[in-house]
């Protein structure tokens, strides 16, 4: 079994903002890379002059919490630190939730095709809350943290996108569904005149509110976009400098 | 206190051989260990937090040196330069009356 | 008949048109990333923008139709006997924001699909999705 290059298990345990994460790697992978040729100048075997240079440079966990204490973003310093980060996290993204949903119930109780289309509009809230709640936790690590890992990045993407088609088939749903009350009534009576124009009016306005869930949810993915690129680029530099790092020891 | 002392000496110790040069990371860790033979040492990477504290708050700068790979390398700052005499002399003097009250122990026993 | 068009679209050609604009930008954005200095676009995420913002086109371009046909339906509901002529007139009008927005998605599939392969190329023939590790330092940011 191979063990984890230092320098890439230090990627990966430390917790601090993605910008800050690769100077500190730039600057201990160079510093270690150093050392190690001083200890072989001065004959210390490899091996030895490996595990040397990391113990003396590699941060430890005591050191990691130094780091990552002195790089915490302002506004999780503001949060203090009687507060775990799960937990500013949690606060986040139920601030996030209490909002939209306090917008999604006036937007349902005030009279209009909203609340008049029952299900349909309850379904559509369904759909939103948890895709806001998905995103507003997005959100909550990029504010609190100022980084967001490869895997958590392709979740948080992923459940958007999976959001977005669920909301367009809702809002499609609902669509046909009224169309299809309509019709049936319609066909039992045939409708002329400012019957048949109402319902119309009210079945497209319908469609419409449904597609501007869709477009409020690839908005709110287009937001995400510039500082997931940001970390998407620091993390390629950061694979460059880990790399150029050759494997310790191979354990047997 | 103990920890309050404890990183004064850290940062004393960094100054002091910054006080001579620019040096990298490194250079910094390995002339504290070897000049003081072994009785002062930086493991497990507690030199950076130090490093990157000081150069926060000013006392010391760092600067980036291109070249096949990237390297930090520190200075003492003018406002580090007044730090180090400041904590030194201080340092010295409770050193002093520790020393002077250890050997007023040791008599009175 | 570009300026019918613009004209017909009514209050929805502005966000049509803001989409138009960001889909330039985020092409030609995509294009630099992938010519130029620095990591590029290591994962795609920027050219799979080009294609969320033909999306949101496209369905800025359905809302802009399903409210037109709304408007158009309360107005010959509350006057009662319209020509059918110009119940298909407004209808037709509505179609066209649909149109602009589907033609912007098509634009940035196209531009996707091109984007893509320009990168496979040069993924195949370099080894790495910006070409050969540049000597010396890890960018100047």
């Amino acid at each position: 079994m191979r063990r984890e290059q230092p320098l890439r298990r230090l990627d990966r345990v430390l917790r601090v903002p993605a910008r800050s994460r690769l100077l500190l790697l730039e600057e201990i992978g160079a510093d270690y890379e150093a050392l190690l040729e001083r200890l072989a100048a001065r004959g210390v075997p490899e091996a030895r002059a490996r595990r040397l240079a990391a113990r003396r440079l590699l941060p430890g966990r005591a050191a990691r919490a130094d780091l990552e204490a002195a790089y915490r973003t302002p506004l999780r310093r503001w949060l203090g630190q009687g507060i775990t980060d799960a937990t500013a996290t949690a606060l986040l993204v139920a601030l996030t939730v209490a909002l939209g949903s306090a917008g999604i119930l006036a937007a349902l109780w005030w009279p209009g095709p909203l609340r008049d289309a029952g299900a349909f509009s309850w379904l559509l809230a369904a759909v939103a809350l948890p895709a806001l709640a998905n995103w507003g936790h997005g959100v909550a690590r990029i504010v609190l943290e100022d980084d967001l890992r490869a895997e958590r990045r392709v979740r948080l993407l992923g459940r958007h996108a999976g959001f977005a088609i669920a909301g367009l088939a809702v809002a499609s749903l609902g669509v046909a569904w009224e169309a299809l009350g309509l019709l049936t009534a319609f066909s039992a009576s045939a409708p002329h005149g400012e019957a048949l124009w109402s319902a119309v009016a009210r079945v497209s306005t319908l469609g419409a509110i449904g597609l501007g869930v869709v477009a409020a949810g690839l908005l709110s993915w287009l937001l995400l976009v510039p500082k997931l690129l940001q970390y998407e680029r620091t993390e390629a530099r950061i694979r460059r400098v880990v790399e150029r790092e050759p494997v310790t020891e191979v354990a047997r | 206190m103990q920890a309050n002392l404890s990183k004064r000496i850290n940062e004393i110790l960094v100054l002091a051989v910054l006080e001579r040069g620019p040096a990298h990371g490194y250079q910094i860790a390995l002339a504290v260990e070897e000049e003081t033979d072994g009785a002062f040492t930086f493991q497990h990477g507690t030199l950076y937090p130090i490093l990157h504290r000081l150069e926060a708050e000013g006392l010391v700068t760092g600067a980036w040196q291109e070249g096949s790979r990237r390297r930090k390398t520190y200075a003492l700052a003018p406002a580090g330069r007044a730090h180090l005499e400041a904590e030194s002399s201080d340092l010295r003097a409770q050193f002093a009356t520790l020393m002077g009250f250890l050997e007023g122990a040791a008599r009175a026993a | 008949m570009i300026g019918t068009i613009w004209t017909e679209m009514g209050f929805i050609r502005y966000p049509l048109a803001i989409a138009a604009v960001a889909l330039a930008l985020q092409t030609g954005l995509a294009i630099w990333r992938m010519r130029g200095p620095g990591e590029g676009d290591p994962a795609g995420l920027g050219r799979d923008t080009i294609l969320v913002w033909g999306l949101l086109a496209a369905t800025v371009g359905g809302i802009g139709t399903l409210v037109g046909i709304a408007q158009l339906s309360r107005a010959i509901a509350q006057a009662g006997a319209v020509s059918p002529g110009l119940v298909w007139g407004g209808l037709r009008l509505t179609m066209t924001s649909t149109v602009a927005g589907l033609i912007l998605l098509a634009i940035s599939a196209m531009a996707w699909l091109a984007i893509d392969y320009v990168r496979a190329r040069r993924t195949r023939t370099a080894g790495t999705p910006r070409g050969p590790a540049q000597p010396g330092a890890i960018g100047t940011k």
